[in-house]
């Protein structure tokens, strides 16, 4: 690299491409850098959940209920004089790794199911009316459905509500690939014979990133709020599990005498996914060789 | 360009032979997709082609050339009709002996900013179809990727390149770069320097011409204007409306055309001199629809020639001085 500099050697390197890249992108956008500060912050949070929480989440200590905030005490205490502090680092855990997974698997189902459906005329029909029929039912509806169906376990939401998502992007990726597909490179590509894989995974799904980075941000933020709606309706994860939804559904019968258990992890929920959202939009751009900011 | 002529080889056996080539395109409607019409993109073509020529194939934008094109090289399944290329039915051929075939027939694009993936670096689009048919290693494929680099005009290091850091005539050079990485036999260019400034144009052209010469290449040349096609064509077909309407010599056709539509093309070339025209050739309106074409000559709504029997009776093709041909009815019988 140092004698060829002249000579604009600029072999690919994943380091300079996308880790540099992204700091010189976060350097130029606010937002960037803000949900990146915000997510990371959230998940050294979670992470270090055993070590800073001040408290035992599970502990009870009756003497202790409904305390308001005070220096023992940062968020004040639950019905059972559980520490909501140590309850909410806890819980980000649990609501972060839920909303992560979901993510992952949804977006590995809705890819593939997308990408074929997208590609191939004939399956399309019967893939997207498949689709279009668990699409019907409204993402709660159908995730309590599951979770009636599989039982209350944090395994069987991170699964429901995956079912639950994957048409959504199956979606969105099918409506990409119609349109890429078309394009005069992936024609180039089927002219030098390129096999029908290669050409969805090499040519096609590179070019189908921008909206499921956006959509998996935003997905992120849903499958976080989804997980705490269905603990508020108690067909999550056993109550006594902190969850961010765990805690609010604990604290909704106290919101006028302990507002501070609803309200501190309603705010944990906000920041996660304000910062997710802002990430999000920042990832997009560090995808695209075209907006990455390095030659 | 005289030269180059002289020398080509005469083979016997043309490389390309299109026989009454169809592509109807089927208009669906209502919900259960009946066709209710047909779109006669292409309907009948035949012609041949001998290696180390050039075929330049002209015509209004939407008489069929792309479409030919796209057919001959199987992006769209023909209707009807033979193509053998190198001795083989390529419309029989299975998928396996299709994408060995496709090694020999490459595409060069009309528009250089669509044609090539934005996501990927310029030595990989040279590269890749390399390793579609596992030719060489990854080192082979990119010293490949560098030479064809330079030979186009281009640096080695660009390899490395994304393909918005290149301006269009560049990227045109690197999407004739990737239809050279297979060896090909044939190479169709589809309107390749429409899209490009005038300037730009002819440094295309000329590295067109210098490839032929260096690599003994076929090219199967369109545009839609005849300048184009003179300075590259040994052979010129006409078109319209998705039949062929004269097919002669590049020199022919420049200094004795025949057909009134190939006339009124000839003078919508450019020239310095605007009272040379004659104005009487020129022909006005758009292109009928292809879904209804006009009966019998389907030229006979333009033609400024035009007769009675033209309307009613299809011409079929009248040879003239052995290799011209034509079809029209001012010289049938």
């Amino acid at each position: 690299m140092t004698n060829n500099q002249k000579n604009q050697e600029v072999a690919p390197n994943f380091f300079r491409d996308f880790v540099v890249g992204g700091f010189k992108l976060m350097g130029r956008s606010r937002m960037m850098s803000i949900g990146f500060v915000l997510v990371l912050s959230m998940t050294i949070l979670a992470l270090l959940a055993p070590f800073i929480s001040p408290y035992d989440p599970l502990e009870i200590n009756p003497m202790r209920r409904l305390q308001s905030p005070s220096r023992e005490h940062i968020m004040g205490t639950d019905e059972v004089g559980r520490d909501v502090f140590s309850r909410v680092l806890w819980g980000a855990r649990i609501s972060l790794l839920t909303g992560a997974l979901v993510v992952v698997f949804s977006n590995i189902f809705g890819i593939i199911i997308g990408l074929v459906s997208g590609y191939y005329d004939k399956v399309d029909k019967v893939i997207m009316r498949l689709m279009d029929g668990l699409m019907a039912f409204p993402i709660m509806l159908l995730a309590i459905a599951m979770m009636a169906a599989l039982g209350a376990r944090l395994s069987n939401v991170i699964i429901a509500l995956s079912i639950v998502f994957a048409p959504r992007v199956a979606r969105v990726v099918r409506g990409v690939v119609l349109t890429v597909r078309e394009s005069a490179y992936v024609e180039a590509a089927i002219v030098v014979g390129a096999p029908s894989w290669k050409i969805i995974f090499i040519h096609i799904l590179p070019n189908c990133l921008d909206p499921i980075i956006v959509q998996s941000s935003f997905m992120f933020a849903q499958a976080v709020l989804a997980e705490a709606a269905l603990s508020f309706l108690g067909a999550g994860i056993p109550p006594w599990l902190p969850s961010w939804g765990n805690i609010m559904t604990g604290g909704r019968l106290y919101i006028s005498v302990a507002p501070w258990m609803t309200i501190y992890p309603g705010i944990a929920i906000i920041i996660c996914v304000l910062g997710l959202n802002l990430f999000g939009d920042g990832l997009r751009d560090l995808a695209d060789p075209r907006l990455r900011g390095v030659i | 360009m005289e030269e180059r002529k002289m020398q080509k080889p005469t083979e016997s056996e043309p490389l390309l032979t299109v026989s009454s080539l169809v592509k109807y395109f089927p208009v669906k409607e209502g919900i259960f997709s009946k066709v209710v019409n047909q779109v006669r993109a292409v309907d009948g073509v035949s012609f041949s082609l001998n290696s180390g020529q050039t075929l330049g194939l002209v015509g209004e934008s939407g008489c069929g050339k792309t479409t030919l094109a796209r057919v001959l090289l199987k992006l769209i399944p023909a209707t009807s009709g033979e193509i053998i290329f190198d001795g083989m039915n390529i419309l029989q051929a299975d998928s396996g002996q299709l994408r060995k075939h496709r090694r020999n027939m490459q595409l060069i694009f009309q528009d250089p900013f669509s044609s090539l993936n934005p996501r990927m670096r310029v030595g990989k689009i040279i590269s890749e179809p390399l390793s579609h048919h596992n030719m060489g290693d990854s080192r082979e494929r990119r010293k490949k990727a560098e030479e064809l680099l330079e030979i186009v005009g281009l640096q080695k290091s660009d390899i490395w390149r994304y393909p918005h850091e290149f301006s269009g005539g560049q990227r045109q050079r690197i999407g004739i770069a990737r239809s050279l990485v297979l060896n090909p036999k044939l190479i169709i260019c589809d309107e390749p320097v429409s899209a490009l400034d005038v300037s730009i144009q002819s440094q295309i052209l000329n590295l067109l011409d210098n490839l032929q010469k260096e690599f003994n290449l076929t090219y199967i040349f369109i545009a839609h204007g005849l300048n184009v096609i003179r300075h590259m064509s040994d052979r010129v077909i006409v078109m319209y409306l998705g039949k062929i309407m004269e097919e002669a010599t590049s020199d022919k056709i420049f200094a004795s055309p025949l057909h009134p539509y190939t006339k009124a093309l000839l003078t919508a070339i450019p020239v310095p001199n605007p009272r040379s025209i004659d104005f009487e050739a020129t022909v006005e309106g758009d292109v009928p629809s292809p879904i209804n074409p006009p009966s019998g000559c389907r030229f006979h709504t333009r033609c400024p020639e035009v007769m009675e029997i033209c309307s009613k009776k299809e011409p079929g093709f009248t040879l003239i001085e052995g290799d011209h041909r034509v079809a029209c009815h001012l010289f049938g019988e």
